[in-house]
Order: C-alpha cells, then sequence, then structure tokens
C-alpha cells in the first residue's frame, strides 16, 4: 500500500485545443490537509476531477492512495468527493441523499450522517433544491465523509458561503474529520480559507503547479528582501527570485532559499502565507512557457 | 444503485402507469360490447352476403375509442423514449449530479446499466399491457377491417420491441448529445427514420415473398368497370401486384392503369395501354351504355387474358414476421446499449 495520497507524474488534461492542467508532478503524503489555491481557471478542478476518477487523464498519470482513480468499486468507496456548487439532486429531500448514500456506498456511516445533520438542523424533509448554499455544502459534505472515506476532495466547498459559514463549514469540517485517519484536498481561490485549516499547500496557476510543500517549509524557505531604491535585485546562487516589485522609494523581492541568507544590502523580513501565494501567482501569470513547475517539493 | 435508479423512475412511471391503466378500463368496458356485436350482428349477416351497412355501422361504434388506442400504441415507444430514455444520462450531465452519482461506491459501468435495465423493463411491462389489451379490443374490428396485417405495427409483440429500441436510443442520444432536448427531437427523427426504413423495405422482404398468377376479371357493366384484386386469400398481405397480358405484357400495378378504349377512324377500338381489341366495337359504344355494347367492351378486354401476379406473404407468417421484426428492433437496442455504456464508461462527461 503506497503511502502517497496523491501521486501525479507528468499528469495533464486537455480540452479541445486548450490545456485545463499540464505537466502536473506532485507527490502528497497521506494525513495532509492540502490547499489547492489558484485563480479562477487554474485548473483546480480539473485537478480534483482526475483523482476523483470522473475524468481520465490526457498525458501523465495520477494514482489516488496507490491506485487509478475511479478503477472499481472499492477505489470509489475510499475517496469522498464533494463537488463545486454540492451537485444535488434538487427534487430530493434531506433523508433520501442520506438514503441514497446508504444503498451506493457498503462502508456507508448512517449513524454519524444523521447525527451531524441534526446538529446542522438540517430537516430530513427538505428539499434539496431548496437549501441554502451552505446547507447544500454541509449536506454533500455529510454525504462525502458518511462513506468514510480516506481520501476527502472538495472543490471550492466554501466558495457559495458568507464569511461566517465558510468558517463554520470549515470547522466543522475539521472537527469531524479530526481522529479520523483522513486526508483532505481542498481547493478555494482564497488564501484565508487554506491559512485556517491546511497544513500543505500547492499553487495551481496557468494550468501548471507553481509550488507545492508543507506549509511550515515553505514560509521559513522563503523571505521578503526590501531594499532601497538603488539596491540591485541580484540573487545569489543559492537563492530563487520569485517576484519582484519596486516603488518610487524601496524595492521589493521575495525569493527562495535553501540557506542563510547574508545580504547586508537588503532588510530580511519573514513572509506571510498571502504574500507568498500572491508571488507565485504573479510569476505564473507572467511566465508564458514555463521549462518546469517551480517546484516539485517533498 | 437499484434504489437511485427506481427513486429515478418512480415518478414518471407512474404517470405512464396511470395512463396506462385508464386506456386498459376504457377499453375493459367497451370491448365485451363491441365483441357481441361483432358475434350476435356482423358476424352472422358476412355468412350471407352482402353487409356493407352493417360493417361501416359496426366500425363507427366506438370510432374515437379505435382511434385513441391506435395512437397510443404507435406514440407509446416515442414517448418512452423521449421522458426516460433521453434524460436518463443527459439529465445528469445538465444538472451536473453525475458528479454525485458517479463518485458513490458504484461503477459507472453498474450505474448505467441498473438504469437502463429497469427503465427498460417498466417501459416494456406498460407497453406489453397496452399493446395486449388492444390488440384484443380491436381484433373484432381487424376482422372486418384489413385482416392480420392492416395494423401490423400496432399489435402483439412489435410494438414492445419498439419501445426497447426507442428508450434505448433516447439514453444513447442524451449520452452523446448531453442536453435532454436535443436528445429528444434526436430521438423522435431517429425513431421514425428506422422505423419507417424497416417497415417499407425489410419487412416485406425479410422472407422471401410468395408468388402466384391469379386469373384477373374484369367485369363492365352499364354504369363502369369493376374488378377483384388481391392475394390468393384475404389474410394473406400483398407486397406488390403486377396484371400482365396472356402474352405477357406487363400493364402495371394498378388495373386503372387500362385506362380506356380508344376508337379509331375505320372502326378499330384499342383498349389503352394494352392492345387493339380483336373484334369491332360499334362507334357510339362509349358514349352509349347498351347491353351490347357492353357485352362487345367485355369481349375485347376478355380477348387480352388478363393476369395478376401478386407477391403476397401468406398469413402463416404472420407470426414468424412479428418476432422476427422484434428481434432486429430488440438487437438495435442491443446495439445502442453498448454504446450507451461505452460512451458513459470512456467519453464522460
Amino acid at each position: 500500500m503506497s503511502d502517497a495520497a496523491l501521486e501525479t507524474v507528468g499528469l495533464g488534461k486537455r480540452y479541445r485545443r486548450r490545456w485545463a492542467l499540464e505537466d502536473c508532478t506532485l507527490l502528497i503524503p497521506r494525513g495532509n490537509v492540502v490547499g489547492l489555491v489558484g485563480p479562477n481557471g487554474a485548473g483546480k478542478s480539473t485537478l480534483l476531477s482526475l483523482a476523483a476518477g470522473l475524468i481520465q487523464p490526457s498525458a501523465g498519470s495520477i494514482t489516488v492512495l496507490g491506485e487509478q482513480p475511479g478503477r472499481d468499486t472499492t477505489q470509489l468507496a475510499r475517496v469522498g468527493f464533494v463537488p463545486q456548487d454540492a451537485s444535488l439532486y434538487g427534487w430530493l429531500n434531506v433523508e433520501d441523499h442520506l438514503r441514497l448514500g446508504a444503498h451506493c456506498n457498503p462502508a456507508w456511516d448512517a449513524t454519524s450522517a444523521h447525527e451531524r445533520l441534526a446538529e446542522l438542523g438540517l430537516g430530513p424533509r427538505q428539499r434539496a433544491g431548496k437549501l441554502s448554499g451552505g446547507q447544500r455544502a454541509q449536506l454533500a459534505l455529510t454525504i462525502a465523509l458518511a462513506k468514510r472515506p480516506e481520501l476527502l476532495l472538495l472543490d471550492e466547498p466554501v466558495s457559495s458561503l458568507d464569511p461566517l459559514a465558510r468558517r463554520e463549514f470549515l470547522g466543522l469540517m475539521m472537527s469531524t474529520v479530526a481522529g479520523h485517519d483522513v486526508s483532505i484536498v481542498l481547493s478555494s481561490h482564497l488564501v484565508s480559507d487554506i491559512e485556517r485549516v491546511c497544513d500543505y499547500l500547492i499553487v495551481l496557476v496557468n494550468s501548471h503547479v507553481q509550488v507545492a510543500g508543507e506549509i511550515d517549509e515553505l514560509l521559513a524557505s522563503h523571505h521578503r528582501l526590501v531594499g532601497t531604491r538603488s539596491t540591485h535585485d541580484v540573487a545569489p546562487a543559492n537563492q530563487t527570485v520569485i517576484a519582484a516589485s519596486a516603488t518610487d522609494r524601496q524595492r521589493l523581492l521575495v525569493v527562495r532559499s535553501q540557506g542563510p541568507i547574508v545580504e547586508p544590502e537588503w532588510v530580511i523580513e519573514s513572509i506571510t502565507l498571502e504574500d507568498l501565494v500572491l508571488a507565485y501567482m504573479g510569476q505564473g501569470a507572467v511566465r508564458q512557457d514555463p521549462v518546469a513547475p517551480a517546484s516539485v517539493a517533498s | 444503485m437499484t434504489w437511485l435508479a427506481w427513486r429515478q423512475l418512480r415518478t414518471p412511471a407512474a404517470f405512464a402507469a396511470l395512463a396506462v391503466l385508464a386506456i386498459m378500463v376504457l377499453l375493459g368496458l367497451t370491448g365485451p360490447h363491441l365483441l357481441s356485436v361483432y358475434n350476435t350482428v356482423v358476424a352472422p349477416c358476412a355468412a350471407h352476403g352482402n353487409c356493407a351497412f352493417v360493417t361501416a355501422n359496426f366500425r363507427g361504434i366506438d370510432s374515437e375509442l379505435t382511434h385513441l388506442s391506435s395512437s397510443a400504441v404507435l406514440i407509446a415507444p416515442v414517448l418512452f423514449g423521449i421522458f426516460l430514455g433521453a434524460p436518463l444520462v443527459a439529465r445528469e450531465l445538465e444538472a451536473g449530479t453525475y458528479r454525485l452519482a458517479w463518485t458513490q461506491s458504484v461503477t459507472r459501468t453498474r450505474w448505467i446499466a441498473t438504469r437502463l435495465t429497469l427503465v427498460i423493463l417498466v417501459s416494456v411491462v406498460l407497453t406489453g399491457l397496452l399493446s395486449t389489451a388492444v390488440t384484443w379490443w380491436q381484433r373484432p374490428l381487424d376482422v372486418v377491417n384489413s385482416g392480420l396485417w392492416g395494423n401490423f405495427d400496432e399489435r402483439d409483440l412489435v410494438p414492445v420491441a419498439f419501445t426497447v429500441f426507442s428508450v434505448a436510443l433516447g439514453a444513447f442520444l442524451g449520452a452523446v448529445a448531453r442536453r435532454t432536448l436535443v436528445a429528444m427531437a434526436a430521438t423522435i427523427a431517429g425513431y421514425a427514420v428506422v422505423r419507417y426504413l424497416v417497415s417499407e423495405y425489410v419487412r416485406p422482404n425479410l422472407f422471401a415473398p410468395l408468388k402466384t398468377s391469379l386469373p384477373f376479371h374484369l367485369q363492365v357493366t352499364l354504369t363502369g368497370a369493376g374488378a377483384t384484386i388481391g392475394p390468393p386469400q384475404p389474410s394473406d398481405w400483398p407486397v406488390s401486384q403486377q396484371i400482365v397480358t396472356g402474352t405477357g405484357k406487363v400493364i402495371g400495378g394498378n388495373w386503372m392503369n387500362l385506362g380506356g378504349f380508344d376508337v379509331t377512324s375505320g372502326g378499330k377500338t384499342v383498349l389503352t395501354g394494352v392492345g387493339p381489341c380483336p373484334n369491332r366495337i360499334p362507334p357510339h359504344a362509349l358514349s352509349q351504355s347498351t347491353p351490347t355494347t357492353v357485352a362487345a367492351l367485355q369481349r375485347c378486354i376478355d380477348s387480352f387474358h388478363l393476369r395478376n401476379i401478386v407477391s403476397y406473404q401468406p398469413a402463416s407468417r404472420y407470426w414468424p414476421l412479428q418476432w422476427s421484426e422484434a428481434a432486429i428492433f430488440v438487437a438495435f437496442a442491443v446495439a445502442l446499449c453498448a454504446g450507451c455504456l461505452w460512451y458513459v464508461r470512456r467519453r464522460l462527461p
């Protein structure tokens, strides 16, 4: 049994002439809560759909929990998927959705699913089509969790929710999975969602992975360098410049460094996750033809 | 999976069952009366001669219900195809619910196989009931009207096979088109085309038609001319007919092609499209119908020894043809189901 939750090698997905995801190589160990960030249309949904086995790769390979996604009943049972906009049968009520789950999943945990919905205050007779965005997301998550998956994939689960509902959703999700051996991959276009719950980060821009790694390591190895207007922005050999910007009075670099930085001309600051993500997003947006993903960490 | 498949089918299936039930009740209430009229009035009359008035009257007893039940059997397969077949996959793609359905612990193969099986099963049972009821109810009318073959499409087995085909066609087109409305329209068109081609070109020739040469007797009367043309037995199905002369000259498929008599100068008369009359016909014969002129015309016609060459399917082939055509449509359906399965597994979403 593989100890990788998700492993891809040169993975690509093409729709007609456009590559929705290209040359994606990742190795995500189990037990992580992975945040997948990037602007809309970057390929986040494509990567998650590939992992859920909903679509087939056009190039490269993908294994989920050591197996080809969606290959058979066993593999389908090990992965829970909460699709974007929480696709539910609008004409079925809440109770029927739980019955659907019970009839379609051998390891269905009916007790916890009912408890969860009772806590959320979702009436069993309410039609899914009449639920609010937050309630729909919660119902979809409940179904995915009741499968007792080893890997939970969530595609923009909170994008349609207001800030308070976002916080609640993510909080409930984390408390539900606490104590269970489940890995999570969660996509969002907001760093704040990721920052709250994730310990692993993937930045996806323009169909390419810009950076991937544990958030602690990423924060430790990236720095903000602030210099005066006249400072040269030439980085030493062990540093990679991710982003460079300048105002009238100062110059700003975001660098990735393998070792300690000794740069008397620059003021070295630690970086926030948001700045780190923005730096990579800017890099991905500018770079037309990347030679290789910025990093294939871990 | 069966639970979900049934839950999705339940409501439309209930509506269809209600409609079929309503028609069956109507037929059940009126059928015995129709049958008793046939047994007490029509059949005894037919035993001794001319019953034109009685049969016309009999046809009119329940003419509305006759039309209704005939239409119901004709369109039932299309309705099942567009309302149960076409949305089967297309609706899931449109609503995005395939992402929920296909990420449960059920493979897509089982998902589509279960759903197709259930939908086809329900459609088959309902069409079977409808066809049986209508076939039973219209049997006395069939005897009076056109015999076995006149409503081949609406009787016994074939409507059920049409339904299987229609539902499979709808499901396949729904998967390919990914739009319910487009799939519905394409299902209607595809169904109509295939049905037309099979009934027009396959059904008459599936078994090589029998051929026979019957004497063709055209009888001239004071008011016109009449002939009986048709298959050897009333219950046979004439596929094509040809009138020929005794010398083998082909006149055509319709005795109306015989046209009329042309009187040429010199008293010679020609039977249009056939040849000159051997006997002289008085010049005024065509404007004045007298027993003498009628006899002269009749002698001219008889001199050609006209015959009718009939290609026909005998009544004994009714059931073999029902089974064969049903098998053809079920085979189409199997191919379409396989295509649908392949499409859902490999090409979607």
